[in-house]
């Protein structure tokens, strides 16, 4: 067949002859595009040169040698992949995360459980949050405890608690006074008897007041008290003259009978108790009155 | 997938740790080959092939029966081969193996391997130095298109399903390939024409 000169040639028949060269090379080509290919280059003086080009390109590129790993390399192959892999099952164990291998037991856990660990431990800290922030603190609470409210609130019994102690008080250095005289070797002067009586009605007085108001607060061992210290010092007022030992010795056989100045022992007694109580628990209110 | 590999897969699967040794049986030489020819280093391509099969034993078990396993062996290979080459390249050390005639030898020798057929041990170690100096010229991706159609035998589809790419693009990469051998060997004063006659 005769060469076709190049002009004369449709151009569009390079165009599809040039992506074939590669498959052409190495054989790809479907027998269709062989026969095109074929027919092509035989009239094609241009691409015949380039697929010569290339083709010699190959061929050079062909004669490179692969070194050929020996028989022994490829028998022992899957032995060395072998040891390989347990290698780095082995190192991967060593370099896995403290955390992970203490997790690992819980790895089987079903995906639930963790859910509910999760939301279990958010409540918790939820809550936790909440009293640090929103609670009021130990001191809050002290301060709200002894709020002037509640001392007004329970104010007016400390108060009579407090006149209760202040008047015993009162009295029982009056009883003492004439209890411990002794008309046989004490002066009667020293007794200074008049003041005692004067003391003494006002005491009583002051009795009849502090009597009604802890009948109403339900005192009753007080009102008791005050009832029996009164008897007493009504008859220490009503002493006429101060040599009139006779009347004394009435006075110190009723304090003696009624056992009065054990009684106020007695409430003394309880009172340093309650006090001792609440020194020993300071976060409590104390609604104490300050007895002097 | 053949039906044999997933006979060999199920053996796996339920233990048969000789299923395993068949499947690497099966691609070890292609797989090593190809790394060879990217990294042209022996040692570097038999740690490649290895990291290969460790991946394939290690997701057999999840590995989808309706791919190509050669394929999928190909990818893992050209990937972790292309790496190599770009950390060799980024510590600046010497050139690769085979791309360096005296180091393959020496790394041959070393691990038993014979460097060359006796029956080619008679072409001219110039000739084998040019095409090392043409394959050192082109880029990663041009090289890995190169051997894998030149050497290892791969059809241009199959490059193009491996690589994720067009044929289109696999025929432009290998044009540009072979138009940079071309310059680069007649550089040498090569006449590849004139050599190639002698095949």
């Amino acid at each position: 067949m005769g060469m076709i000169p190049i002009w004369r040639l449709p151009m569009s028949d390079c165009k599809k002859c040039k992506p074939l060269f590669l498959q052409a090379f190495y054989e790809e080509l479907d027998t269709k595009q062989k026969q095109f290919f074929k027919d092509h280059l035989l009239v094609c003086e241009n691409c015949r040169s380039e697929f010569e080009e290339i083709k010699s390109t190959l061929n050079f590129m062909s004669r490179r040698v692969r070194p050929e790993p020996t028989k022994k390399f490829w028998d022992s192959y899957e032995k060395r992949l072998d040891q390989r892999i347990e290698k780095e099952e082995a190192s991967q164990d060593e370099r896995e995360p403290w955390r992970i291998k203490l997790l690992r037991p819980f790895s089987l856990a079903p995906k639930w459980t963790y859910q509910a660990a999760a939301a279990l431990v958010l409540i918790v800290a939820g809550v936790f949050i909440g009293r640090m922030i929103f609670s009021p603190s130990v001191s809050e609470i002290k301060q709200v405890s002894q709020s002037p409210g509640l001392i007004t609130q329970q104010q007016p019994q400390a108060e009579l608690v407090l006149r209760t102690q202040d008047y015993i008080e009162r009295s029982k250095l009056i009883l003492l006074a004439l209890v411990n005289f002794d008309p046989a070797t004490e002066d009667p002067y020293a007794l200074d008897l008049p003041y005692q009586r004067r003391v003494s009605r006002e005491l009583v007085q002051e009795a009849g007041f502090l009597k009604r108001e802890l009948a109403q607060s339900d005192q009753e061992r007080l009102e008791h008290l005050i009832a029996g210290l009164k008897v007493i010092l009504l008859q220490i007022a009503n002493i006429e003259a101060e040599n009139d030992f006779e009347a004394i010795e009435i006075v110190k056989e009723g304090v003696n009978s009624r056992g009065i100045l054990m009684e106020i022992n007695l409430t003394d007694l309880r009172r340093s108790i309650r006090k001792g109580k609440r020194s020993m628990s300071p976060d409590q209110p104390s609604h104490k009155p300050q007895t002097s | 997938m053949a039906e044999n590999e997933q006979i060999l897969i199920d053996r796996f699967c339920k233990g048969d740790h000789t299923a395993f040794h068949e499947l690497v049986g099966r691609h070890k030489k292609k797989i090593y080959y190809l790394a060879y020819d990217i990294t042209g280093d022996h040692h570097e391509a038999e740690d490649i092939s290895q990291e290969v099969f460790i991946k394939m034993y290690r997701s057999l078990k999840t590995f989808r029966r309706d791919a190509k396993m050669s394929s999928w062996l190909y990818q893992i290979t050209v990937n972790a081969s292309i790496d190599s080459l770009r950390k060799k390249s980024s510590r600046q050390t010497k050139q690769i193996g085979e791309f360096d005639r005296l180091n393959i030898q020496e790394s041959l020798a070393a691990s038993g391997v014979h460097a060359f057929d006796p029956l080619r041990s008679t072409e001219s170690s110039q000739i084998q130095n040019h095409i090392t100096q043409a394959l050192k010229k082109i880029s990663p991706k041009e090289r890995t298109i190169f051997v894998m159609r030149h050497y290892n035998d791969l059809k241009l589809n199959e490059i193009a399903e491996v690589l994720g790419i067009t044929i289109g693009t696999v025929k432009s990469l290998l044009f540009r390939a072979i138009r940079k051998h071309r310059k680069e060997l007649s550089s040498y004063g090569n006449d590849p024409n004139l050599e190639a006659t002698d095949e």
